[in-house]
Parts: C-alpha cells; sequence; structure tokens
C-alpha cells in the first residue's frame, strides 16, 4: 500500500469528520469511531533537469520502485509526451542510498545529502504519531542514462531532490475509508488512456479508439471530441512493452488538435466514415469505414512519434470502434455506448525505434 | 494499457464536493418555514401614455435607483440607472440625453395596503400625483412623454416579517408544456472583467417550441430577443416577444441529428438561421437573422461570437462563442 494514498485519504477523512460538526451545528457532536493507521514510508524524487527538449526525473516509491520519467508539455496545444521506465531499486531509500539499473537506458548510483532542516508536514494534527517530515538537498553519486536512439541523454554526478518520510500515524475518523489498491510496477508505468477531465465532465459526442495488442506490445489510440467544445479533437496514444524485465509505458496527449483533426460521418449515416489526422507528433492520417455494420476497417498511414519510439497507429492489426452520438438522443455521450471492436489480423512484428 | 480512472474520479470527487456543500452550507432544515424580513421602504410609480401607442410606467425604489420602462408592440424596453437618493417624495432622475426627471409627490388618499397572513408589519398605499416637471425621450423619439403633473402611487412599509412556508417553489411552468427550446447568447466583457462580472452587452434569441397540441395552432412557438447594456451609468434592457406557428422552426435533420434547426421568425425579426452539427461534431450557427429593436438598428443575430444550445425533453446540445471573433 502507498503510504501517502493512506495518508491522504486519512486526510480527507479526517477533514469528513472535522466538517460534520460545522456543517451540522444542531447535531450532536461526531464520535469518531475508527482509528485509520497510516503506515511508515519513504518516498524520493531526483530532478535531473532538461536533456534534449525533456525534463528527466527519477521517483521513488517504498518498497523498491523506481520509476525514470522523461516529458515535455507544450502549451499551444495543451500537449504532453511522456515515456516511463520502471525499475526495482537496491538499497535503502529510509537510508538515502539507491542503485537502480533501467536496462538498455542505463544506471543510477546516488546517495541522498539533505541540505538544511527537514520541514515538517503539519497536515494531520489531529493524528497519533509523528508528523511527516520533507526533506530537500542533492542526490550524489553516477547518473548514466540515455533514451532510445539518444532521444535525451543524462550524466551527472549530482542531481537535486527531495525524500519524504511519512512515519506511523493513527488518525481517528468516523467512517473507515476506502483506501486505494496496492500498485504494482507495471500498473505505476503503464500508460492510462480514456479521456481528459473535460471529456469526462461534458461528456463525448463523438469518438475513435484503436488497440494493437500484438508483438509484446500494447498500442493504443483515441480520439474524442467533448460536447460544447470548439472544433479540434482532443488525441491521446499510448504504448506499453517490457524490455527485458524493465516495463515500459509511453503516452501522448493533445488536448486541443488542430480544427479538422477528427472528422465523422454524421450519427446514425451509413456507411459510418471517420478520418484522423491529428499532427505533430502524431503523422499521417487514417480512415475508419464501416462497410456494413458488422464489418469495419481502420486503415492509412497515421502514427505516432513517443519520446524514444515511433509507431503505426492504423492497419490490419489494430481493433477499432467509432461512436458517434447526438445528445438529444443519447444524452450521455459516447462513454455510455457499448464498443464495436472489429478488426485486428494475426500478425507479427514491432515499431521503429528512435 | 489502462482505462484512466483519473478524470471520472475527478468528476466524481467535484460532485462529492458539491453534494458535501450543498448538504452543509445549505439550509438546516429544508421543510422548515423560511422568515424573510425587509423594509422599511417605499416605491413611487406613475403609469402614462407616451407617443406612438407606447404606455410608459417609472418608479423610483428605496434602493437609490430609478426605473423606466417603456411597453408596447410586443417589445419592453427597460432604462435604469442608480441615484443613490433615499426615497422621499422628491424624485429625480437623470437619464442624459434621454431625459430628466424632478417630481415631487403630492398625496390625495392614503389607505393601509394588506401584507398577506404570512407577513408581519404595517404597509400603506397612497394615491394622488406626481408634480413638476419630467421629459423622457427613447432613441430616435420612438416613444416620449413630457408631463408636469401626472397621477401617481406610493407604496410604503415597515419592517415586515414574512414567513414561507410553501417548501420548494414551484417550477414555472408545466415542463411537457414545452418539446424544444433553442438559446443562443453573444455577450462582450469589460478587458479587465473578473470570473463573476456581469456582461457589458448580452444579446440573447430564444425559439421556445411549445406542446404539440398547445392551442392556438398560430402561437407554438415563441420567439424572444433580448439586449442588455450595462456600460456606463445607465443600463438598458431591450426585449422583444413574438408568437409563431409552427412551420418557423424545422428540424432539417430529424431523425438522426434533432439538435439541427432552421428558425425563420415573424417581424420585427427578418432573415432566417440555421443551426448545423459540422463533420468535426462541432456546430454552427448561421444565416442572415437580425431583429430590429425599436429605436435602433437591425442587429444580427448569429456567428461565431454566438455560443448556442438546444434542449429537448431528452438532452441538450451546445456550441461554445468563439471570443475571438468579431461576429456581426
Amino acid at each position: 500500500m502507498n503510504a501517502w494514498a493512506r495518508l491522504l485519504a486519512a486526510a480527507g477523512a479526517v477533514l469528513v469528520v472535522l466538517a460534520i460538526p460545522a456543517g451540522a451545528s444542531a447535531a450532536p457532536k461526531a464520535h469518531p469511531r475508527h482509528v485509520e493507521v497510516v503506515p511508515p514510508a519513504v518516498q524520493g524524487a531526483v530532478n535531473l533537469g532538461k536533456h534534449g527538449g525533456y525534463r528527466v526525473s527519477v521517483a521513488f516509491r517504498d518498497p523498491d520502485v523506481a520509476i525514470l520519467t522523461v516529458s515535455r508539455f507544450e502549451a499551444a496545444r495543451l500537449g504532453e509526451e511522456e515515456t516511463k521506465y520502471g525499475a526495482h531499486f537496491r538499497g535503502s531509500l529510509a537510508g538515502g542510498r539507491v542503485r537502480a539499473d533501467f536496462g538498455a537506458i542505463g544506471s543510477i548510483d546516488l546517495r541522498f545529502h539533505r541540505q538544511g532542516p527537514a520541514e515538517k508536514v503539519e497536515l494531520l494534527k489531529e493524528c497519533d504519531g509523528k508528523l511527516p517530515l520533507f526533506e530537500t538537498g542533492r542526490w550524489v553519486g553516477k547518473v548514466s542514462l540515455r533514451g532510445e536512439g539518444g532521444y535525451f541523454a543524462v550524466s551527472t554526478g549530482s542531481a537535486a531532490g527531495e525524500v519524504d518520510r511519512v512515519f506511523r500515524l493513527s488518525c481517528p475518523v468516523k467512517h473507515p475509508v476506502p483506501l486505494p489498491a496496492h500498485e504494482s510496477l507495471r500498473e505505476q508505468v503503464e500508460p492510462e488512456t480514456g479521456g481528459s477531465l473535460i471529456s469526462a465532465i461534458l461528456g463525448t459526442v463523438s469518438s475513435l479508439e484503436a488497440v494493437d495488442t500484438e508483438g509484446g506490445r500494447v498500442v493504443a489510440l483515441r480520439a474524442a471530441h467533448a460536447d460544447g467544445t470548439g472544433p479540434g479533437a482532443e488525441v491521446e496514444a499510448g504504448a506499453f512493452e517490457y524490455q527485458g524485465r524493465m516495463p515500459v509505458g509511453r503516452t501522448v496527449q493533445i488536448l486541443k488538435a488542430g480544427a479538422g483533426s477528427l472528422v465523422t460521418s454524421p450519427p446514425g449515416d451509413h456507411p459510418a466514415t471517420a478520418t484522423l489526422k491529428p499532427g505533430a507528433p502524431f503523422s499521417g492520417e487514417a480512415s475508419y469505414l464501416a462497410t456494413s455494420p458488422a464489418v469495419h476497417s481502420w486503415t492509412g498511414t497515421l502514427a505516432v512519434r513517443f519520446p524514444g519510439l515511433t509507431v503505426p497507429l492504423a492497419g490490419p492489426r489494430f481493433s477499432s470502434t467509432l461512436c458517434v452520438v447526438s445528445t438529444l438522443v443519447k444524452p450521455e455521450g459516447c462513454e455510455y455506448q457499448p464498443p464495436d471492436w472489429q478488426g485486428a489480423e494475426e500478425s507479427t512484428g514491432t515499431g521503429e525505434q528512435g | 494499457m489502462r482505462v484512466r480512472s483519473t478524470p471520472r474520479s475527478i468528476a466524481g470527487g467535484l460532485i462529492a464536493v458539491a453534494l458535501l456543500a450543498v448538504v452543509f452550507l445549505g439550509p438546516t432544515n429544508a421543510r422548515a418555514a423560511e422568515t424573510f424580513s425587509f423594509g422599511p421602504g417605499a416605491t413611487t410609480f406613475a403609469r402614462l401614455q407616451a407617443t406612438h401607442g407606447y404606455r410608459v410606467n417609472f418608479s423610483e425604489t428605496e434602493e437609490g435607483y430609478f426605473f423606466v420602462r417603456v411597453k408596447g408592440h410586443g417589445s419592453t424596453t427597460d432604462f435604469a440607472t442608480k441615484t443613490g437618493r433615499k426615497a422621499g417624495d422628491h424624485l429625480v432622475a437623470n437619464f442624459g440625453s434621454r431625459g430628466r426627471f424632478d417630481l415631487r409627490f403630492v398625496a390625495t388618499a392614503t389607505e393601509p395596503l394588506p401584507v398577506g397572513s404570512e407577513c408581519e408589519g404595517k404597509a400603506s398605499y397612497a394615491t394622488g400625483y406626481l408634480v413638476g416637471g419630467a421629459h423622457f425621450r427613447t432613441e430616435r423619439g420612438f416613444a416620449q412623454i413630457r408631463v408636469h403633473r401626472v397621477p401617481a402611487a406610493r407604496e410604503s412599509w415597515s419592517r415586515l416579517t414574512c414567513e414561507f412556508t410553501g417548501g420548494e417553489l414551484p417550477p414555472p411552468g408545466h415542463p411537457k408544456e414545452k418539446r424544444t427550446t433553442f438559446e443562443a447568447v453573444a455577450a462582450t466583457y469589460a478587458k479587465d472583467a473578473g470570473l463573476f462580472a456581469a456582461p457589458e452587452r448580452s444579446l440573447t434569441f430564444r425559439a421556445t417550441q411549445f406542446f404539440r397540441h398547445a392551442k392556438p395552432a398560430d402561437h407554438r412557438v415563441d420567439y424572444l430577443a433580448e439586449l442588455q447594456e450595462n456600460a456606463g451609468r445607465i443600463t438598458v434592457h431591450r426585449k422583444l416577444l413574438v408568437a409563431a406557428p409552427e412551420r418557423s422552426l424545422l428540424f432539417p435533420g430529424i431523425p438522426n441529428l434533432p439538435e439541427e434547426v432552421a428558425v425563420k421568425p415573424p417581424a420585427p425579426f427578418t432573415g432566417s438561421a440555421e443551426l448545423l452539427r459540422t463533420p468535426e461534431s462541432t456546430f454552427t450557427w448561421t444565416g442572415d437573422l437580425a431583429v430590429t429593436f425599436p429605436g435602433l438598428d437591425p442587429v444580427r443575430l448569429t456567428g461565431p461570437r454566438f455560443s448556442a444550445r438546444i434542449c429537448n425533453h431528452k438532452g441538450c446540445a451546445s456550441r461554445g462563442a468563439e471570443s475571438d471573433a468579431s461576429g456581426s
């Protein structure tokens, strides 16, 4: 269990408990009936700065998870590109000594030196136990990392960073809080697709999804148009694979692609068609054509350039599904329409690295 | 690959927070009676016939506002200015080039005014005359008044305490009366306006299609145009409402695209307009639809600066305004 997740959940529970008497002044004072125990935990981070246009950092989480994140953000199109490499570190995060091997990408061997006094995180004064500590300082040792094809490269002996320590806390709460499930290394690296906050709130009136699960790599694509928004779809793609024993997850998300990026036939039209042309870091375009209600195709030259990997996003290996609705007929939007996955054929091979 | 749960969790969290806020910040007991207190105060008002078949009402309120309403031929135009004066027997307001009011109320009869069984307090109703001088002329003189003596009335009340026991307020009209509503709004804000600031200018076009068997048949669609201007010392709110038969409101995309609508309202509207869904699943609101408010040049009611929203009994579809477009 992630201690910080538990800590935040407990914080939420305590705040709810504290809010209830304030909101209902006439009601009898609430009595906490449960004790939420937050286990001790440590997490840390190393900020390696910008290299090759990408921000590079490493996060450490108890008990032994190290995640190397390489990312960049483009404000104009609200676009983000990110690749995560996962590894199990050796050493002791509490003792400030970690060594992690990221396979072909490289390795790190670092010791933490605190600079200045530790800062107490006075989040949960209602709880019994030592307050969490936030320490800033420098990680000193050896960092040697190089992305696929050299899209980023870091070689340094020192970098700024932090270590956060949570000690065992007992927090009185009125109701036990459902806690987030433990996440494996794979789950922490695996990209998440499924839409933006805007899509979740407004609902989508058109969406196109495609997935390729063959060749040891999962590649997924989603393009959607949220209700009431202007021209230009939100487009995202993700890829997940193992490089040896190291899980690698990649994501590209553009919340505001150019006008005309996703064009579809109207709802109820036959044959249903769609064309997707999102622009960089995507390239080419692809077309969806439903020749009958039971048969459709997803073809074209569409590809995406993740940090460190370029892969096609259309073709016979992809299953695909298209949804176009009128919110005056189906007010729930595409999120609540059953998908119509079709189209994947058996084949082998992977994308091109670099 | 995992389907992202974060946005839904955040949305769910926001909903939960909103619900908590409603629970904790709302009334402690919605079923119990609510008590309201207001006053003391007074308002003085007069009604008279203006030129060209229009009627004019004007009033001064306790809060230091002076209102002039010009009504006729299906249109209502409200002019308001803040005088900052405490209401008394002397009514003074300056509407600049539109006119001035400088009148004194002379009561000829006063009678108690029932405040209703739900309220405690006293109120009175005085009739008499406003004497002095007043003139008011709307844009291009579509209605004007010039008076030295006009019948008037004055309502005044002590501090009133009223108890509201009716539970929730009844909804305005039965929802089944309306089949489809369409609204397009273009709003202009001051450059340094805050998030919750009222627009300097707001232009609204609304079409309401009533129940299929509503009578009379040639009044099954209502068209409304509103223009609200808040900039400057005087606020002006213009409203036009006309009824029309169903054939003035068409749905060219039915059955697959019921959100597509074409309107051709009668005078004082001119032209027509269409809300159409694009292949990008956005909407365009185009056409030469315009409206002529009394005293003004025609105002265009279409273009990219308009947000638009159409709703039926199942749901709504909308488009956002394009703020950088000039529109009409």
